[in-house]
């Protein structure tokens, strides 16, 4: 304990020759740098869950697979799978079960009223399995085949609610859209027609019975017995959804996909999207690196010129026992003030700016978009980094002036002028 | 084993190009055993405060040696020669060095920070040399709001915090009344009689008076006065 007392002569005080003014002076740029590197790291990481998320839909245990590499979803617009390779992929080992997705063969046209806005639009039509929507249909609804002359239970993508909740879609006098406002509400679907393809065709009575992120964003989905009765034409069967029995064997049912023809190109974009972020976290630290080399070198100076000016007081306490060791210890302490001073600060500033930026934003997005999610989560690493980076860099810039401290000749220095 | 020996020490500054610097310090020899005080005299320039900042390892000798309580200093690294200072020295320095920054309980107690003896002594002890210093009232003012004489008994206070084996002085009672100077002088003879060694560069004849030995420093060359000036 002893041994470490003198490093209380660098102790902030009232008077000292290293006031708080000082201090925060010299560590506004260690600041800047820890706010920035904990703003960018903060929001990197929720918008990083978010898309992911938004790509990969609510269920883990699922992977989307597709035959075309052109495909994009349920937006795929080149080829088919064959049931044979639905059969192969439920043999997947891991996999629980296959359901089917397929555009409905015919042009189709969604004739609706909501809020008193009409509405009348080309469609794709999606049929799927029962089990790719199953845990998103509302309580007192089902999702199946209701047999002809009743009302067609159908499914609402997610994404259309989040487009036109971000004001994105086309219609935009809709208000604001709910699961729970659109649940029980009917449309009419014209099968066999379009806009760019008028024709004859046949009017069918749908009831919204969910709203799922498991059928992408092309358009409303029905039972697929349901679209098999409603057409004589063969549908295209365009995506897969594998049901895993643990999330974590999905790297091993991905590979034994490739062999099926198969690829997962959601969770490649997923990839991708973790590709970015990580180049984004990676921006996120150099430039904070930059400031904070910066401020490194203007510590240096200032620290020098201190030590300058401190000369008379080194020489003093060289004189009354300090030894060289402990004179440099002084001056790196400082530096390390200087350190904690920017560190705390920037922290300090990074969550207030990041909280205020995230509300921001967040008061622009919908919270159906968001799914409650937060937009502004500091990773403890970003905190953890800044400090270590703070620590580092005002020992380096501290290290030449307390070597110059460490070398003062207290005689010398004593005649100088004060 | 005498507490201080200077054996044929001379120093010179560092010559330039242009210049060659005469020796301060000739061929200085003394011994200073404890208990002992030791006045030193000489002109202005003489050497003297070279004297006291070889004797206190501040400089280095360009030639003879100084052997401190034992240890020659040019032999000894800089951390123990720190200790030895902070273990067994005590310095007055004529233009007092405090720390402006601080209060004088601070000053005084300034060595304190670099010695490892337990620092509830040292605030006793800071506190008893203030009360016998006249001090105690301004303990919590800034020393950069004090007077000449009161900023001397804070260097003298600190000198004597560590109650060192040897104390060396530059003017110590240069900027003090007679009745304040009798006070500082009456202290350093508590510490003699304490075993304490005392060299002191001084003009002042009271306390050339209170010395054992006076030594006169002309010309870089030392010697002996047997009677006081």
């Amino acid at each position: 304990m002893n041994r470490w007392r003198y490093l209380s002569l660098e102790r902030p005080r009232l008077g000292a020759r290293f006031r708080w003014k000082d201090r925060i002076l010299s560590s506004l740029g260690l600041a800047l740098g820890v706010l920035f590197l904990i703003v960018s790291w903060g929001l990197i990481a929720p918008a990083q869950e978010l898309v992911r998320s938004k790509i990969l839909g609510s269920l883990p245990d699922r992977i989307r697979a597709a035959p075309s590499k052109m495909s994009l979803g349920p937006l795929a617009v080149g080829g088919d799978v064959s049931e044979s390779t639905v059969e192969q992929a439920g043999e997947i080992p891991g996999v629980k079960a296959v359901y089917r997705q397929a555009h409905f063969p015919e042009p189709s046209q969604l004739r609706a009223r909501y809020a008193g806005e009409g509405l009348l639009t080309d469609l794709v039509l999606e049929m799927c399995d029962e089990g790719q929507v199953a845990g998103e249909i509302a309580s007192g609804y089902e999702f199946k085949d209701p047999g002809p002359g009743k009302d067609v239970p159908a499914v609402v993508p997610a994404a259309i609610l989040d487009l036109v909740n971000s004001g994105i879609s086309v219609n935009t006098k809709l208000p604001q859209l709910s699961s729970d406002a659109l649940i029980g509400k009917h449309f009419t679907l014209y099968l066999g027609t379009s806009s760019y393809r008028p024709g004859p065709y046949r009017e069918v009575r749908c009831v919204i019975v969910g709203v799922s992120d498991q059928i992408g964003a092309g358009g409303p989905a029905i039972p697929y017995e349901t679209g098999l009765r409603l057409t004589q034409e063969k549908p295209k069967l365009h995506t897969l959804t594998l049901q895993l029995d643990d999330p974590k064997v999905s790297g091993q049912v991905v590979g034994a996909m490739q062999t099926l023809g198969l690829r997962a190109p959601r969770l490649e974009i997923a990839e991708r999207v973790d590709g970015i972020a990580s180049l984004l976290k990676v921006l996120g630290l150099l430039l904070p690196g930059a400031i904070l080399l910066v401020t490194a070198l203007g510590l240096t100076s200032t620290l020098e010129l201190q030590v300058t000016r401190e000369r008379q007081l080194i020489a003093l306490y060289r004189a009354l026992g300090a030894t060289p060791g402990q004179t440099a210890g002084l001056y790196l302490v400082r530096a390390l003030s200087v350190a904690l001073t920017g560190f705390v600060a920037g922290v300090i500033g990074g969550l207030l700016t990041g909280r205020m930026l995230a509300l921001f934003l967040e008061s622009k997005l919908s919270a159906d978009l968001l799914g409650g999610v937060s937009l502004f989560q500091p990773p403890l690493s970003s905190v953890a980094i800044a400090l270590v980076f703070c620590l580092g860099v005002c020992l380096l810039a501290g290290w030449i002036p307390a070597r110059q401290a460490a070398r003062v000749e207290p005689a010398q220095a004593f005649r100088e002028p004060g | 084993m005498s507490v201080l020996e200077l054996s044929s020490v001379g120093w010179s500054p560092k010559s330039t190009a242009r210049e060659e610097t005469p020796p301060v310090l000739g061929e200085v020899s003394l011994r200073l055993e404890a208990g002992e005080w030791l006045a030193l005299t000489g002109p202005s320039g003489s050497g003297k405060t070279t004297l006291l900042s070889l004797a206190a390892g501040l400089l280095k000798p360009g030639r003879g040696s100084v052997v401190l309580l034992g240890e020659q200093l040019g032999e000894i690294s800089e951390n123990r020669l720190a200790e030895l200072r902070s273990s067994s020295l005590g310095l007055i320095f004529q233009g007092f060095h405090l720390d402006d920054s601080r209060n004088t309980g601070d000053n005084i107690l300034l060595p304190g920070y670099f010695s490892s003896r337990p620092w509830f002594e040292l605030r006793q002890r800071s506190l008893d040399l203030a009360a016998q210093l006249g001090l105690t009232e301004h303990l919590s003012k800034s020393v950069s709001v004090l007077s000449g004489g009161q900023r001397q008994r804070v260097a003298v206070a600190r000198a004597l915090l560590l109650e060192p084996k040897l104390i060396l002085a530059d003017e110590p009672t240069g900027a003090l009344d007679r009745p304040t100077a009798q006070l500082v002088l009456d202290l350093l003879e508590k510490e003699k009689a304490r075993g304490t060694a005392i060299l002191t560069v001084t003009h002042d004849p009271v306390l050339q008076e209170r010395a054992d030995r006076i030594l006169h420093l002309r010309d870089g060359q030392l010697s002996e006065r047997t009677e006081a000036v």
